[in-house]
């Protein structure tokens, strides 16, 4: 049988594991960044793709729109292939058209589209690019 | 267990309530993104599309400790101005960033200003063991006993690139910065109130508007004023407005008339950058001693490009293209070149013969003519003329520079704000815009010289006795291009038969059969001044120098030159074409002409 | 004593490896610090547990020496025991200097130069030492944070000998003891970090290497930085190899030369007013 006071020592030992267990997770899991700005000082002429910071920007005819590079399928970076113009993904295959639409599998879906918006105070193009 | 372990896991217990409670109750709990600055300082304004807040934070540039919570913690070792170059290497030029500018930027001829000094080092009274070789050397010697470098100090020492910015009114409050110097839009306020978290952070920019470079360049050569057509007149203010002092004034309580602007600035609206590489103004991390050394663009680098040759810097054209939202994007880079291989990415191969600049500030088309008119550019007697001799409309030239050094008084130095015995009162003899006079420059060609400079200087001691022995006079005269560029040129009499652009002078010039005779209008020794030839005599009408040229390999037109460019002088009244055929054979018509056989002999008296 | 000691190692075991998911050798390491001490949740709690586990450390490795020095343990105890406990003690010298070079402040980024060139300063094995040490360049923090968190903690444990049989020390003190640490932590600030590009007159090292920062003004580097400080770690690791009837004499010469180094720490603190903040 424990006594009362072992009880209370256990129990005592237990808040004191848990809170410093808390403390030591949030400390361990940190914060990172959740998205990264990314910045295009220049709009992109129709049929050109510009590329920065694992995102594309492309001048499409009723204006620029703004891919992920990441390939839908698991995360390639998407290359854009000039000659033929379409974007592809060098670890499985997968196919995309200027405007993002899928043109080959593995991938199932379209390229994921980033929101751009113009930065009236600079007029520079910018996107925000998810990290996760 | 014993009680003095319960005690302990009781009081960590309450530290781990106390400090859990504190980070989830006190505390931001996530950490601001992408630095701590943000906490207190939020600019209104982004900094420019390359330098996002969102990117790079405060901390990259200005430094400090970024993630520390108390302001003095935080704030220690904040750079107020990331661009001087003091710390430049830290902030600008740290590594993924501008890594190499600021290293090329310290060689280059605005921080070092090895020119002036080694100019006044050498002219000036000066004691060799204090000589520096540039400007930041001799931020860090002492004062010594040098005069020249004691002027260079006290006298020339605000422009330069080392030079920190300060909170002053005026054109002094904009001066220096390192990068900032130039690469800002300047605010219309000097000052910030940086205890509100709202603030305006003055932007940067590659697009330099021209008003950055004129705050340096308006004295001495006053390139910046010629080029915007502004000449500095005399102090009086005139024509006086509503009663008082007119409103075309400069800095320094100085005022200037309306003369007619550079042709680049004048048609084409174009500035500074326009036609000045990143190579040219910021050095290519080598060392120079002259302007003209650095400088990477001449004249026929646009007007007579050749656009066949190797384009090597390609990847510097597409980026510096791409980094200007204002340029077009061209998907062939074809593109004009510097000899020194600095790409002119703005400026094309356009319709026909011609050009095409598109202006760096607004990408505004401007399009030009390449070198016309081969009778003209390429006739063989003139084959010495650099562009500057015919097309510079006007040149400022400021004759006399009296410059008196009293030692009972002190002044502040401009490189570290110290005031030391010493003080430099200076005024000039007169300034005057005239065609320039022409000489042969360093380079062999023939272009424009103004004084530069015409030192008269006098030194007083402690008791205020004049100095004898460290007074002295140094007459000068430079060559530089006055960027007063014209489309027209002067005719043939203008330069053949003036003896102001022949070097000699304002004076009236006979040639006779014994060689050259000239009356000077202004008379040197009885103003007072101890020289026996006037001050705008780069040369004597014998030909013997008069004033020395501000560089070895440069000198005014020699007797043998002044003879024939004169004797060229009594046919082109009549025969004032260039494709007049006296020229083809011009020694056989000339013989012809004295032997009494040429058709026009009995015309001439 | 000796379990104190080791529970304070332990403690800087721990708050070590966690400080670590949030510390990187590379980079602006000056930044990442500031960063994990001003806003990371319970950063600067963890760091300055670290900080003064580290500390106690040290101060009761040299408690538990002098215990048995004073003791004479070593009259008994084999030669190799003897000399391993004074090995740990020598050992947490270096444990907490290369801590401090990776604060990556201004103090740390120049504790780590000083210790580069006093280890090139040794005739004949200089250079090749100095290049185990320290890199200079952008992997200047890599090998002291692989010496600080892997090389010299793993030779601690193998020191630790005679009480490695348990995992964990004896004894009721090691609660208090963290109770204690723990207060420090919460109420006590660290000095603040200098960013490395800020021009002081004035750089302390750690607070047991300012005597030898005074000397280092005067004396030749190798004779005062490197030979000075091993002179008493050395003779008092060699005590138990020395015949009995010379051991009063090296018992003195050993108290001696650690009160001539108590005394230049004393002077530099007093010479010296930045030393002590």
């Amino acid at each position: 049988m424990l006594t009362r006071r072992e009880v209370f020592t256990r129990f005592l030992q237990c808040l004191v594991a848990g809170s410093s267990l808390y403390i030591v997770w949030k400390y361990v899991r940190g914060t990172g960044l959740s998205s990264l700005e990314v910045n295009f000082s220049k709009p992109p002429k129709e049929g050109e793709v510009l590329f920065s910071q694992g995102s594309y920007l492309v001048g499409l005819k009723q204006g620029p729109i703004a891919f992920s590079a990441r390939c839908p399928h698991l995360g390639c970076r998407l290359e854009y292939a000039a000659m033929v113009q379409h974007f592809q993904c060098p670890c499985h295959g997968s196919q995309f058209a200027l405007e993002g639409r899928r043109l080959k599998g593995p991938a199932k879906k379209r390229m994921t589209i980033l929101d751009l918006r113009m930065d009236d105070r600079c007029g520079a193009y910018k996107i925000t690019l998810p990290l996760s | 267990m014993k009680r003095t372990s319960i005690i302990s896991l009781v009081v960590l217990l309450l530290i781990f309530i106390f400090l859990i409670l504190r980070q989830e109750y006190h505390d931001i709990s996530s950490p601001p993104s992408p630095d701590g600055c943000v906490v207190c300082h939020e600019p209104e304004t982004e900094l420019s599309p390359s330098h996002l807040l969102a990117v790079l934070g405060c901390s990259s540039c200005h430094l400090g400790n970024p993630f520390a919570r108390a302001k003095d913690r935080a704030h220690m070792g904040i750079v107020k101005n990331p661009g001087d170059l003091h710390f430049s290497r830290l902030t600008c030029g740290r590594n993924g960033c501008h890594p190499d500018l600021p290293q090329r930027v310290e060689k280059s001829i605005m921080a070092t200003n090895r020119g002036i000094l080694k100019a006044m080092q050498t002219l000036w009274p000066h004691d060799t063991s204090e000589s520096v070789h540039d400007v930041h050397e001799l931020i860090e010697k002492p004062i010594g006993q040098s005069v020249a470098l004691d002027h260079f100090r006290k006298m020339c020492g605000g422009c330069h690139l080392w030079r920190p910015r300060y909170p002053k009114l005026g054109e002094i409050g904009r001066r220096g910065g390192g990068c900032t110097d130039c690469h800002i839009q300047e605010l219309s306020s000097h000052t910030q109130d940086l205890s509100k978290k709202r603030f305006r952070h003055p932007e940067l920019t590659t697009r330099i508007p021209s008003e950055n470079c004129l705050k340096c360049h308006n004295r001495s050569a006053r390139i910046g004023l010629s080029y915007t057509g502004r000449f500095e007149s005399e102090a009086y203010g005139t024509p006086y407005q509503k009663g008082g002092p007119g409103s075309r004034r400069l800095s320094g309580g100085r005022f200037y008339l309306e003369l007619p602007s550079d042709v680049h600035h004048q048609k084409a609206g174009m500035d500074c950058i326009d036609c000045h590489t990143e190579k040219g103004v910021m050095g290519d991390g080598k060392i120079y001693t002259h302007q003209e050394e650095q400088v990477d663009i001449t004249c026929i680098t646009c007007h007579d490009p050749d656009l066949q040759n190797e384009n090597p810097d390609r990847e510097l054209a597409r980026r510096l293209e791409r980094l200007n939202r204002r340029q077009p994007s061209f998907s062939v880079l074809s593109y004009v070149i510097s000899p020194n291989g600095s790409p002119l990415y703005h400026i094309r191969p356009g319709p026909g013969n011609k050009m095409k600049l598109y202006r760096k500030r607004d990408g505004k088309e401007i399009v030009f003519e390449r070198l016309a008119q081969p009778e003209v550019h390429k006739a063989p007697y003139h084959k010495r003329l650099s562009c500057q001799a015919c097309h510079s409309a006007w040149m400022p030239q400021c004759y006399g520079c009296h410059e008196t050094l009293f030692k009972q008084a002190s002044q502040r130095g401009w490189l570290t704000g110290k005031k030391w015995p010493g003080r430099w009162v200076e005024g000039r003899s007169y300034l005057r815009f005239r065609k320039p006079t022409l000489g042969v420059c360093p380079d062999g060609q023939i272009g424009p010289f103004a004084p530069g400079c015409q030192v008269f200087l006098e030194t007083f001691d402690e008791k205020g006795d004049y100095q004898p022995d460290i007074s002295l006079r140094s007459l000068v005269m430079a060559s530089f291009d006055p960027h007063t560029t014209a489309k027209n040129s002067p005719d043939c009499i203008g330069c053949h038969l003036d003896s102001k652009v022949l070097g000699l002078g304002e004076g009236s010039l006979k040639v006779t059969g014994k060689g050259l005779n000239f009356k000077p209008v202004y008379l040197s020794s009885e103003s007072g001044l101890g020289i026996e030839f006037p001050l705008d005599a780069f040369v004597s009408a014998k030909g013997s120098l008069l004033q020395k040229p501000s560089r070895p390999q440069g000198r005014p037109f020699n007797g043998e030159e002044l003879k024939q460019i004169t004797r060229v002088g009594l046919c082109i009244p009549c025969h004032d074409q260039y494709d007049d055929p006296i020229y083809s054979r011009y020694e056989q018509s000339l013989s012809r002409f004295l032997a009494g056989d040429a058709p026009c002999r009995k015309e001439v008296p | 004593m000796a379990e104190l000691a080791w529970w304070a190692f332990l403690f800087a075991l721990i708050t070590g490896v966690i400080l670590s998911f949030n510390y990187r050798p590379w980079g602006d390491v000056f930044k990442s610090v500031s960063k994990l001490t001003g806003w990371l949740p319970y950063g600067a709690f963890f760091r300055r547990l670290h900080y003064l586990s580290g500390q106690a450390f040290l101060i009761l490795t040299f408690a538990h020496t002098l215990e048995h020095f004073l003791r004479e343990t070593y009259r008994h105890i084999k030669p190799q025991e003897w000399t391993k406990l004074v090995l740990l003690f020598f050992l947490s010298f270096p444990l907490v200097f290369t801590g401090f070079i990776l604060k990556g402040d201004k103090g740390g980024i120049i504790a780590g130069r000083v210790m580069y060139n006093l280890a090139q300063e040794i005739p004949c094995l200089g250079s090749g030492l100095a290049a185990l040490l320290l890199r200079p360049g952008e992997d200047f923090f890599l090998l002291p944070y692989l010496h600080h968190s892997v090389i010299l903690p793993l030779v601690v444990i193998f020191l630790l000998g005679r009480h490695r049989k348990r995992l964990l020390p004896k004894g009721g003190l090691g609660w208090t003891l963290m109770a204690f640490l723990a207060f420090l932590a919460t109420f006590y600030p660290l000095p603040p970090d200098v960013p490395p590009h800020v021009e002081t007159t004035q750089i302390a090292g750690p607070w047991f290497f300012h005597g030898i920062q005074l000397l280092l003004r005067y004396g030749h580097p190798f004779w005062v930085g490197v030979l000075w400080p091993l002179v008493p770690i050395g003779l008092l690791a060699i005590l138990s190899f020395i015949p009995s009837s010379l051991l009063k004499w090296a018992k003195w010469i050993v108290i001696i030369t650690w009160l001539l180094h108590v005394t230049f720490l004393l002077i530099a603190w007093c010479l010296i007013p930045g030393f002590i903040k």
